[in-house]
């Protein structure tokens, strides 16, 4: 099972990039083996569901807005690596987490931790445009939501609708 | 009697007015408080700083492992080993009161939720309390026992987090290692009395496995939180913001099974608490034993408030009129306590009591008092949540004059610890809790009959600490987990019986009002302690909101009158007993302080600048104030 999860919080615009996406994914057909998830109802509880099933997905796409200073609008796609960090640190980002902060580096951290993430992780980082509230992303980024819908359905769906090898 | 500072007095029927005085409400007099540590004048710290090589400033900035952005300020002795001043600086503007201005009141539900990401449903819930009582809507039993359940699962959720992720591993191995190795040779040989419930052998033992991140004790917390969080979302919708806390209500389907899901979530804290409880108890003795001088880390005078909460689904009717009669037949009784004493159980005289000070919060202040009574008739000082204003105005720090976005709320003019031992204290001095076969009241302890699970029935008692302190904060919290999977049980046990009988509406339709002013306030609890809405109408759109949470109180800064808040009381009384090395201070006893009271600073949500909107915390560095 592949498994393509959106995460950040809603109603912010651009950095609610994840779960748009996820919404506008969620309103297509994908290959069995796909699984569409919004994964932002918090980092440990989402560590958790994916303890439930160790194994069940081969590959995980992660995908949300992150400020990096990078030009406005780049999706930037790496496969993950997790950072060194200290013990202290981990531990500083598990209690963000379990005090309410949501997103898409956070997550990943704790995941890896404890070694809940599939083998085979990408991750994919919206660097944001437009940092206020609202329902809907920037222009700019709307645009990047369908190029990355496209990008997605031509990596995870074959020419006859199932997965590629 | 139940105040000796404000300008309020009662006729022999109870009812209360106002004395005659000039300029009843002026802050020229100083109040009568408890007596609190010496603190020095801003002059007499700088001259100090400059004389004294071994008087430093120590900055905690963050302050971590709490929720939120918190810093502190410190200035020690480090000859004498003790803490000369202390600042509590809440480095975020919150803004929720800002935001609710002009808005149908049915969306501070959803709104105030975002006050915290761990325990927004509290929020919600005591939004809607508040909103219930400005329109005149009241609940079916069935909704309010099931609003109840949600607030126990959410402690259920907040309190383990705090014991064994955020302050707990200030007991941990690790830490005890780093700071004071000779206390942790002690434990390797101290036996833990409890091992019989908890399974550890020696205190050290215990303190291995609190060890964050590797610890069965930190990961045992972690599922935990998903057991009540499970429990939660099967009335809630969703955590930790609920979708479906309504005024007059709860808009959830519920059927017996969502009631067996529960329970067989709820019943795994019963073994869990005993286990809790144990631990801390050991802890506690432990560090009594090793050092007496721990009775004085996070020392503070035993005043304490808290609104009580878990209504009786027969007694609540919404009314601000009838608040004292249902305030008492609570599952937690309301209640202030002044130095050890309770002195009121009453919602009506902990309302009246209540004043919010800006002198040295980045405020201005506000004219006029447009309410000089509550509903009730009582007198209402011109600094009360319903006269209150909020009116940020950024600047720089200044310890002599403002330092924090944190107010300073007073009872009485007096600081108040709104942390979450209130409610089992207040309810064990009481004796007004509704009879029930597990919750048992004394007047000097609580007795909480744990069910037998795959550990065997067990009574464990709470007994009102002779001293209050950090330690005590922790056992309390510990204790107080039993005491609401109890609740739990006896709010489970009622909602089958509202079942049973076909009682099963859970919600009442109302509207919003479109003409008049309406007042109405929330008296509820956080799982960390105090929580108020208070809520003003106008032709029924929100004209004034303003939520007090139990860390707006304990991170309060000085009032007018120079008197600390409770952090920085409980820091400025607090021993250096740290044992590290040179250069290599961690300032444990003063986290253990701070840490105890489980701060949650306004945190991780989404704060408005005029340069964007903040979802994370952003620490303002103190060090150069």
């Amino acid at each position: 099972m592949i498994l393509v999860g959106g995460v950040g919080y809603s109603l912010l615009r651009d950095m609610s990039f994840g779960p748009l996406l996820v919404e506008r994914l969620r309103g297509e057909a994908w290959p069995d083996q796909v699984e569409i998830q919004d994964l932002s109802y918090g980092p440990v509880a989402v560590v958790q569901w994916l303890q439930d099933e160790p194994g069940r997905f081969q590959r995980a796409i992660m995908i949300g807005a992150v400020e990096r200073g990078r030009a406005p609008g780049t999706l930037t796609r790496y496969e993950w690596e997790p950072p060194r960090l200290s013990a202290d640190e981990i531990q500083g980002r598990v209690n963000e987490a379990v005090t309410g902060v949501i997103g898409l580096e956070n997550l990943l951290i704790i995941a890896d931790y404890f070694g809940a993430l599939p083998a085979q992780t990408s991750v994919i980082e919206l660097e944001p445009v437009d940092l206020e509230w609202g329902t809907d992303p920037s222009d700019l980024v709307a645009g990047r939501l369908g190029e990355l819908v496209r990008d997605l359905r031509r990596e995870l769906s074959g020419p006859d609708g199932s997965a590629p090898a | 009697m139940c105040f000796k500072n404000l300008p309020v007095v009662f006729d022999a029927q109870g009812r209360a007015t106002l004395k005659d005085v000039p300029d009843p409400y002026g802050v020229s007099t100083a109040p009568q408080t408890s007596a609190g540590p010496e603190t020095l004048s801003r002059d007499q710290i700088e001259d100090l700083l400059a004389r004294n090589g071994h008087i430093k400033e120590k900055n905690f900035d963050p302050v971590t492992r709490v929720a939120g952005a918190l810093a502190f300020h410190t200035v020690v002795d480090l000859q004498q080993k003790k803490v000369i001043e202390g600042r509590s600086v809440a480095t975020l503007f919150r803004g929720y009161e800002i935001i609710m201005m002009g808005r149908d009141p049915r969306d501070a539900i959803y709104i105030t939720s975002r006050a915290c990401g761990v325990c927004g449903g509290v929020h919600a819930t005591c939004s809607a309390l508040a909103t219930e009582m400005a329109i005149g809507v009241r609940p079916p039993p069935l909704g309010i026992v099931l609003r109840n359940m949600l607030l126990a699962l959410e402690y259920l959720y907040d309190n383990p987090l705090h014991l064994f992720l955020l302050a707990g591993p200030d007991y941990s191995e690790s830490i005890v290692r780093q700071t004071n190795p000779e206390l942790l040779a002690r434990a390797e040989r101290t036996l833990a009395p409890n091992a019989e419930t908890h399974g550890y052998s020696t205190v050290a033992d215990i303190m291995r496995d609190m060890n964050p991140l590797t610890g069965s004790l930190y990961l045992e917390a972690l599922h935990m939180t998903r057991v009540a969080r499970e429990a939660y979302v099967l009335i809630g919708g969703k955590y930790p913001h609920p979708q479906t806390v309504v005024p007059g209500g709860i808009s959830a389907t519920v059927n017996l099974s969502t009631f067996s899901e529960i329970y067989l979530r709820l019943q795994q804290f019963f073994d869990y608490s005993k286990r809790v409880v144990g631990i801390y108890d050991d802890i506690v003795a432990f560090f009594y034993d090793a050092d007496p001088r721990y009775k004085d880390v996070g020392r503070t005078s035993a005043n304490l408030i808290d609104c009580g909460q878990w209504d009786d689904p027969e007694a609540y009717d919404a009314t601000y009129e009838n608040c004292n009669e249902w305030g008492e037949r609570r599952w937690a009784t309301p209640g202030v306590i002044v130095d050890g004493k309770q002195v009121t159980t009453n919602l009506q005289h902990l309302n009246v009591g209540l004043e919010e000070f800006i002198d040295h919060s980045f405020y201005e202040g506000w004219e006029g008092q447009r309410f000089a009574t509550d509903p009730a008739g009582n007198p209402l000082s011109p600094h009360h949540p319903w006269n209150k204003e909020t009116k940020p105005r950024p600047q720089a720090p200044n310890w002599r004059e403002k330092y924090t976005w944190a107010t300073s709320p007073r009872w009485d003019r007096q600081a108040m610890d709104g942390e979450v031992t209130g409610r089992i204290w207040n309810t064990a001095v009481a004796q007004k809790l509704p009879e029930n076969p597990y919750i048992f009241p004394t007047g000097h302890s609580l007795k909480l009959l744990m069910p037998a699970g795959k550990l065997p029935e067990k009574e464990l008692e709470w007994h009102v600490p002779d001293v209050w302190n950090a330690l005590e904060r922790n056992r309390g919290r510990a204790y107080s987990v039993a005491y609401t999977a109890l609740v739990g049980l006896n709010l489970w046990r009622q909602g089958m019986e509202y079942m049973k009988a076909g009682k099963t509406a859970v919600s009442t339709k109302f509207e919003i009002p479109k003409k008049g002013t309406r007042l109405g306030v929330g008296f509820w609890g956080a799982g960390r302690g105090y929580l108020s809405h208070h809520l003003v109408l106008d032709d029924g759109v929100v004209t004034n909101y303003q939520i007090i949470t139990p860390s707006t109180i304990n991170a309060s800064p000085r009032d007018p009158w120079g008197t600390p808040g409770k952090y920085e009381e409980a820091v400025m009384n607090t021993p250096i007993l740290e044992q590290s090395g040179e250069g290599k201070f961690v300032g444990i006893d003063v986290l253990r302080a701070i840490r105890s009271f489980d701060p949650c600073m306004p945190c991780t949500t989404h704060i408005h600048t005029d340069q964007g909107v903040i979802t994370r915390e952003v620490n303002t560095c103190a060090c150069g104030v």
